[in-house]
């Protein structure tokens, strides 16, 4: 590893180290962590656990997860410490993953008997408010939250007076609490409970401690740099990622212009690219099935030419991510992959790939429309994790037609609530700077 | 419907002359025993009423015209406050719950204003009080979604039928009627010849109608006119707000005429049942708006399980609908293709359907319903078959019993229960305990506590395995 790098490193582990003393030890009762993606997280909250329930903290800790999954995920990574306690509790009609099965003490609901002396249970908000009667006030000396800016400031409300001191983790550049009612009217209220947790908290009290991680274990430079730009205005971060560590080699050669040039790019260096089919999409189809067929190509055409990332193995269909906004079309895109053979390469929806990390992803551009964007369309948050979910590359696929999708955009003024934050507009400038700077640095490949 | 279906159906109304439904099912429920209607008229620049009809939909309406609308003078409005006083009187004696037909949003908006504006006045007497207080409370319930209080003619249209119009030209309620009217033998000519002539809530002032200009005009001269002269310029802007407001009075009847003729069923219980209990609440103990933190998040709690409450009725009763969530995979058809249960009738009951569709929304643990049974469980297992279908493994947790369903080859449609749960006790007692970073505006200092000194770095990698 490079100098600098390492220097990042050890700078990236003393702001981790101090976000988790001022936490667990300081006066302030709640300490935000930002993360951008690929920074830790996940290890912070490991180690913030570790650390408040080994003597002589010796602390009740609750760790609070937005959704069963993540839920799941901290347990096993968890179930790699010797702590004193650990403990799950998930919904009545659960049933436990079979790998976690028999490996930690798991309840379905609450039982009186858990959260008994120094040590962590794992659980999710809506599991705590329905049993406050059980918990009450301080019942835990600490609560995390992971991926807090995903838990609704609502939520939030029903479980903050359960522990004096909180701490939240998470990525603000990612996809929001999501809301199915119209909440513009809660725009012009002092308490935007609409919001996630921490964007809530720091509305109300700017001084909040915050502590940003300012690196990217997950992000290659080039890919990093532009991520940061585009999404991470008041979050700074570098990536501390050895690129001769995150090398991939294709065994075949390739054969096909414009296809195989965008895989040799990935593979000279560039983390990031994209790659257009002539025209529009089509008005009259529920998904862009040429689009999708290509999205199921090019993660074939990975695994036909015998991808290796360097150092590491073979890449298998286990290592490659399709990313579709929308369920339709990842439905195609299965369909694609199914008819070539490549059942096992996993398709969906942005909001299921948001957490995860794959050596190699397949995206396709949301701006790749018939028709003018929509809100859905352009949301910041739902791109970034399209491009923050790859280690080594990105492959963005899209129509010819989204340059024009992009310059011609016109955005209405009346869209959002006087004096509330235009996430739409900021979705589309994110996108403009993404495309133009893959157009102009000459990543854009077409077929 | 997606834009293509949409457009499809667009050229399809305009190929048959007539507007085609896109719903079989209503999203409103019958009309209850107490059923009025209100349209306005407003002043374009200046949010104020200046002529309201209202009344009972099988009769003339009382017509109110104000010749100051911006005046601090309210007394013309005491018809319409008893009215409404009435209205929600004879509601209450009878039990019944209380529908309000209003020809279009606008209608809605100007009633919201004239509550914001008086529902608090001190200085208004106090039938006024309650007439601001009753159209507060009319404008909140109609934000939420799957709410049976207000029926809004146009939108309700919009929603059941798609005409040959473009969409923008559909927010004119008389250009839908007329693609609704088998008297009309050109709706598109109709449609647009009704164009020209707006019906917004608001007077027009067109090429071929100076309705808005003749009234300022005669407002004007009316402040320097005394005696016959006066009564004569009165009568003039009067008989002109009385023809404005009974135009958008009669697109109300029509409107309401032309969707109770679509015939459609609807099958919304529940949702009735929510909205009454809220509209009778705030009518019985007074329109307070959410402020608190928890009244906030009770709020937006309310709206989220409205939408899915209302959602899931649309596709229970909608077969339109479950087609076209079946494509996006919100809904799954199949074939029951095993039925694992040791005694018929009781649990544990654990089925199998196989159906076509690759899409298919559900995840593990989701929880299930059969539509049109009381059959519900939890998704235990998704797998794709080898063709592209998917198959379901579910957990059955109520209604074991019912064999026509929980038998090989029975088809079925799943769909994934609504959370739609508000928590309310849990809210209430996070009232109770005032969490600081809802209802302080200063954060607390915490005593520091003993810290090892070590890293976090270190101690995490010694209790590492």
């Amino acid at each position: 590893m490079t100098l600098p790098l390492q220097i990042r490193r050890n700078h990236a582990d003393q702001v981790l180290d101090a976000a988790i003393e001022h936490a667990l030890f300081g006066t302030a009762p709640v300490s935000i962590v930002k993360s951008p993606p690929g920074a830790g997280k996940t290890f912070l909250v490991e180690c913030a656990a570790a650390v408040a329930v080994t003597p002589p903290a010796g602390m009740r800790v609750v760790i609070v997860t937005p959704g069963v999954s993540q839920l799941y995920d901290i347990a096993r990574r968890l179930l790699q410490y010797r702590l004193p306690r650990l403990e799950l509790a998930h919904a009545q009609h659960r049933v436990l993953p079979s790998d976690l099965a028999g490996r930690i003490r798991a309840s379905n609901g609450w039982n009186q008997n858990l959260n008994s002396g120094p040590g962590v249970i794992v659980t999710n908000a809506h599991l705590l408010a329905a049993n406050f009667h059980h918990l009450g006030p301080n019942a835990f000396d600490v609560m995390i939250l992971d991926e807090a800016y995903q838990l609704a400031a609502g939520d939030y409300l029903q479980i903050a007076y359960m522990a004096p001191r909180t701490l939240m983790v998470g990525d603000p550049g990612q996809l929001n609490p999501v809301n199915s009612a119209d909440t513009t009217n809660l725009e012009a209220s002092p308490h935007k409970i609409h919001w996630s947790a921490p964007a809530y908290v720091l509305d109300r009290f700017q001084n909040t401690p915050v502590h940003g991680l300012p690196v990217t274990r997950r992000l290659l430079p080039d890919t990093s740099d532009l991520v940061q730009a585009a999404f991470y205005h008041d979050l700074p971060f570098q990536s501390v990622v050895e690129p001769s560590e995150r090398r991939l080699r294709f065994q075949v050669p390739g054969l096909e212009s414009g296809l195989d040039d965008a895989l040799d790019a990935i593979a000279a260096g560039t983390s990031l690219v994209a790659i257009t089919l002539p025209g529009a999409a089509p008005m009259h189809e529920e998904a862009d099935l040429e689009l999708s067929a290509l999205m199921a190509r090019i993660a074939d055409r990975i695994l036909l030419r015998q991808a290796e990332w360097i150092g590491e193995r073979v890449l298998s269909e286990g290592d490659i991510a399709c990313i579709e906004p929308h369920v339709i079309a990842g439905g195609a895109i299965r369909d694609g992959l199914r008819q070539r053979g490549r059942a096992g390469i996993q398709v969906d929806t942005v909001e299921r790939w948001q957490g995860l990390q794959m050596p190699v992803s397949v995206v396709r551009h949301p701006l790749s429309l018939p028709n003018d964007p929509t809100a859905f369309d352009l949301e910041a948050g739902r791109w970034c994790v399209s491009l923050s979910r790859h280690q080594i590359g990105c492959i963005v696929v899209a129509r010819e037609a989204v340059h024009g999708v992009i310059d011609d955009y016109v955005h209405g003024c009346d869209t959002v609530a006087a004096g509330a934050r235009d996430t739409t507009w900021a979705g589309f400038e994110a996108h403009r700077m993404i495309w133009n700077a893959l157009r102009d640095q000459g990543r854009v490949f077409v077929l | 419907m997606n834009a293509f279906d949409d457009t499809l159906h667009r050229v399809l109304a305009r190929y048959q002359g007539r507007a085609i439904p896109v719903r079989t099912s209503s999203q409103l429920s019958p009309d209850p025993d107490v059923t009025i209607g209100i349209a306005t008229i407003k002043i374009v620049t200046e949010e104020q009423i200046q002529a309201i009809a209202f009344g009972e939909l099988d009769q003339e309406p009382q017509v109110i015209v104000r010749l100051d609308p911006i005046g601090r003078d309210v007394q013309d409005l005491e018809p319409f406050a008893a009215f409404l006083a009435d209205t929600v009187a004879r509601a209450a004696a009878v039990d019944s719950a209380l529908r309000l037909w209003v020809p279009h949003s606008v209608t809605l908006e100007a009633l919201d204003v004239l509550g914001h504006r008086y529902w608090r006045n001190q200085t208004a007497p106090a039938s006024i009080v309650r007439m601001g207080e009753i159209c507060r409370i009319i404008a909140h319930e109609a934000i939420i979604p799957g709410q049976q209080l207000v029926a809004d003619a146009a939108a309700l249209l919009q929603d059941h039928v798609v005409t040959g119009l473009a969409p923008l030209e559909e927010g004119h309620l008389g250009a839908i009627l007329a693609w609704l009217d088998p008297t009309v033998s050109d709706p598109v000519a109709e449609a647009r010849e009704r164009i020209r002539l707006p019906a917004s809530g608001v007077l027009p002032n067109t090429p071929d109608c100076h309705w808005d200009d003749t009234i300022d005009r005669l407002r004007k001269e009316m402040k320097g006119a005394y005696g016959a002269r006066r009564h004569l310029l009165e009568d003039q802007i009067a008989d002109i707000l009385r023809r404005a407001v009974l135009r958008e009075w009669n697109l109300l009847i029509e409107g309401r005429r032309a969707f109770l003729d679509l015939g459609l069923p609807s099958s919304l219980g529940g949702l009735v049942k929510d909205s009454n209990r809220r509209v009778r609440d705030a009518l019985d103990n007074g329109f307070f708006p959410a402020r608190s933190p928890k009244r906030l998040v009770e709020q937006l709690n309310v709206m989220e399980a409205g939408q899915e409450k209302s959602e899931l009725a649309a596709l229970e009763a909608d077969a339109m609908l479950r087609d076209q969530a079946a494509r996006a995979g919100g809904v799954v058809r199949g074939e029951v293709s095993a039925v694992r249960q040791n005694r018929p009738g009781f649990k544990p009951c654990d089925i199998e359907v196989s159906s076509d569709q690759g899409i298919i929304r559900f995840r593990l643990d989701d929880k299930v319903r059969i539509i049109g049974t009381n059959v519900a469980g939890v998704v235990r297992g998704l797998a794709t078959a080898p063709g592209g279908g998917t198959r379901v493994y579910i957990e059955i947790t109520s209604g074991v019993r019912t064999r026509s369903v929980l038998t090989v080859g029975a088809r079925v449609e799943l769909i994934r229960e609504p959370y739609a749960f508000i928590n309310y006790r849990s809210l209430g007692e996070a009232h109770i305990q005032q969490p600081w970073a809802f209802y302080s505006d200063t954060a607390p200092v915490l005593a520091s506590r003993p810290s090892s000194g070590q890293s976090a770095l270190a101690i995490a990698r010694a209790v590492r395995r």
